[in-house]
């Protein structure tokens, strides 16, 4: 099964140089993940840890034993067994950086690219409000020409407007840099058009709290090396304990009482990690409940600008409000409409960082 | 109108009676620091941690009493070796002292934490009463639009996630605090007295933090070591080796650190004496505003029973006194913090 998948992930790696340049045949999100250099380091070194494991095991499997006495005799075969089952250790562990990075990148994709859509949301309404105030402006230049306009007021105009101007600037900046960073980790210079952005998802349903936590305290990252540590003590001491040894030498003794503290110092800090993980994810799962309620919300702005508009509609068939009127009522009722499809995205983006904190992708992938 | 107030006196006051029908346990600043300090796990991980840099230090000495052989490694483990484990055993021990202290801080910290929790979460309840409120009133009213009662049950619904979110970290708040102390629904007495900072002498200040400071202590002796090291390297290696111009470096870069450290420590001790003075100063500022919101309020009744104001002005009027209740409070416990962290770090008292 480990050599299946290591041959999957050898092509993807050897593949990706290809893939780069062919934007079209790949989505952004699959490029976002591709070009990440960590990613493609923990997946060679993976490779590399899964085809070299049997010839580390057999080092230390023709491990020299110092059978000088038996405390010596007992040290090496610990150490023998420890240097044994660090190497499926050090497999393990990549293969969870691999499958964290890969979650992690997802995550950041996510983010990065509502934001980069939202940043070019803002730039553009800003640009708008600032060409309005501009027209504004000109207009209150004539009526402060023919008297209907005091200079203060003229002057508080002209103050809005580079107000507004500049703060367009700034948004037209922050979509930049957001393009630019995007770009960077695509690794290829492509424009905001390039893009497509679809943000529709059904609603992602977590499971019960419990399960989290379950799944965090068993697969998190922390806790399995503390577990991995703590395992090594327990070797030690499981091979210490076949013999009786003479605690008079001092080389034994304090052996044993390194050991001793060592095994209490982990059992203390992996209690801790837990606690501090239950605490964290109970509080990160609080908070997407929260999210969720926020859905109602949207529901009901969604309502209020469908109300408004048809008031509107109503009103300028009968000749009361002009079209421009009516078309920014159905320009609120479409921006509420988009607002709901994004905050579905986001809250499922924050479904799935609950999952990486919880290490749910090694239960999703079945490892 | 006055029941606002009296909230807010009750839970600045009490730090919480009752909060949500939780029985509270209250504590006095002493009370909770003890029990922190006897149910934190990490002290029990310094101690042990402290007794293998104990165990290291000892086998070093223990190495350097025996008679060493005249070569560089020999000598090494004579003189260099011991030096090291002393400073890391001296650090170590300075540092669990710092912890122990650091608690005291953390537990006033979570208190305040959770009073500002407990002040949120009355406050998200109160606009909530206040949004439903206006809501059946918009219904009600036949001039109201649909749209508009559509905007009231926005606010309605809005209110109810601050709520359960105010409701979430006061939880939270209470939850850390409980952790600290290791009780279910502890409450701790706040500190509110102060000292002036103006009263800070930052040349003694400094000085004093010379001789205290733990990182200034190790990048010394840490110098001092690698000059030793040098020392031995000069003896047994020619100029051009490896191991003397590695020794030599590793004794400029230590000096260097040591340099660095100290006058990172001493623009660290001046530039929190400015940041205490600036927050000492903003109480003050919160002191007169309170002031003023006070006697708004109290002009407010005043024009209310004369019929010059309505009754929201009145409630405008005393919504900002509580504003500026709050507000000071906030300055207080954030200036006593500051100085807290500035007593531990520095040693200095004031």
């Amino acid at each position: 099964m480990k050599r299946v998948l290591v041959i999957v992930l050898i092509l993807a790696v050897a593949l990706a140089p290809a893939i780069v340049f062919s934007h079209d045949a790949l989505s952004s999100k699959e490029l976002y993940i591709g070009e990440d250099t960590l990613l493609s380091k923990y997946i060679d070194d993976y490779a590399n840890l899964l085809e070299s494991r049997d010839e580390d095991i057999s080092k230390y499997e023709d491990m020299r034993i110092n059978r000088k006495n038996t405390f010596y005799m007992s040290k090496s075969l610990a150490s023998q067994e420890n240097g044994i089952l660090q190497v499926d250790f050090n497999i393990e562990n990549k293969y969870n950086s691999i499958k964290s990075r890969e979650s992690q990148l997802e995550i950041d994709f996510r983010t990065s690219f509502v934001n980069l859509y939202t940043f070019k949301q803002a730039a553009e309404a800003a640009k708008t409000e600032a060409l309005l105030k501009a027209s504004e402006y000109e207009a209150g230049k004539k009526n402060n020409i023919s008297g209907y306009m005091s200079d203060n007021e003229l002057l508080q105009l002209e103050y809005s407007v580079l107000s507004l101007n500049n703060s367009s600037l700034y948004k037209e900046r922050q979509y930049e840099s957001a393009l630019r960073q995007f770009n960077f980790k695509l690794g290829s210079p492509l424009k905001y058009s390039d893009y497509q952005f679809d943000f529709n998802e059904s609603v992602l349903e977590p499971l019960i709290l419990d399960f989290y936590i379950d799944n965090a305290l068993e697969n998190s990252s922390t806790i399995k090396l503390i577990q991995q540590k703590l395992e090594k003590y327990y070797v030690e001491q499981k091979h210490y304990d076949v013999y009786v040894f003479s605690t008079n030498l001092s080389y034994i003794s304090d052996a044993l009482r390194d050991l001793e503290i060592n095994v209490r110092i982990q059992e203390l800090q992996l209690e801790q990690t837990k606690m501090n993980l239950i605490e964290n994810i109970s509080n990160k799962y609080d908070s997407l409940m929260i999210e969720k309620e926020k859905f109602a919300l949207a529901e009901i702005n969604i309502q209020r600008f469908k109300l408004e508009y048809e008031t509107n509609y109503s009103l300028y068939k009968r000749g009361y409000i002009d079209k421009q009127e009516l078309s920014d009522s159905e320009n609120s009722l479409s921006d509420a409409k988009n607002d709901y499809v994004i905050l579905i995205y986001k809250y499922n983006t924050l479904v799935k960082s609950l999952e990486n904190d919880c290490a749910y992708y090694l239960e999703e992938s079945g490892s | 109108m006055k029941i606002k107030i009296i909230i807010l006196t009750l839970v600045l006051i009490l730090a919480g009676s009752v909060v949500l029908g939780l029985t509270l346990v209250n504590l006095t600043q002493q009370e909770a620091y003890d029990a922190a300090v006897e149910n934190n796990t990490q002290f029990e991980i310094d101690a042990l941690n402290l007794e293998l840099k104990q165990i290291a230090h000892d086998k070093n000495l223990k190495t350097a009493s025996i008679p060493a052989l005249n070569n560089y490694y020999g000598q090494l483990a004579k003189y260099y070796n011991p030096l090291i484990s002393e400073t890391n055993l001296i650090a170590e021990e300075a540092k669990n002292e710092k912890s122990l202290k650091q608690m005291e801080i953390d537990v006033i910290a979570a208190a305040i934490n959770l009073e500002n929790a407990t002040l949120g979460y009355d406050e998200a309840d109160m606009s909530l009463i206040e949004a439903t409120e206006a809501y059946n009133e918009a219904i009600k009213d036949s001039e109201t639009t649909s749209a508009d009662v559509q905007l009231s049950k926005y606010n309605v619904e809005s209110m109810k996630i601050s709520l359960h979110q105010t409701k979430n970290s006061l939880d939270s708040a209470q939850r850390k605090l409980d952790g600290l102390v290791g009780m279910e629904g502890a409450a701790v007495q706040l500190p509110n007295e102060y000292s002036d900072p103006y009263d800070i002498s930052p040349e003694d200040a400094y000085e004093i933090a010379l001789l205290t400071d733990i990182s200034v202590y190790q990048s010394k002796r840490s110098a001092e070591a690698e000059a030793v090291k040098f020392e031995i390297a000069a003896k047994f290696y020619d100029e051009d080796e490896d191991t003397y111009i590695s020794a030599l470096a590793g004794l400029k870069s230590a000096d260097l650190s040591y340099e660095k450290t100290l006058i990172s420590l001493q623009m660290s001790v001046y530039d929190d004496i400015s940041n205490l003075k600036n927050k000492f100063d903003s109480i003050a500022l919160a002191m007169l505003n309170k002031t003023i919101k006070s006697n708004a309020y109290i002009a407010a009744k005043a024009q209310l029973a004369a019929g010059i104001i309505s009754s929201a002005s009145l409630e405008n009027s005393e919504d900002s006194y509580i504003a500026s209740v709050k507000q000071l409070n906030t300055k207080i416990h954030d200036y006593i913090l500051s100085s807290m962290r500035f007593k531990l770090d520095y040693s200095y008292d004031y």
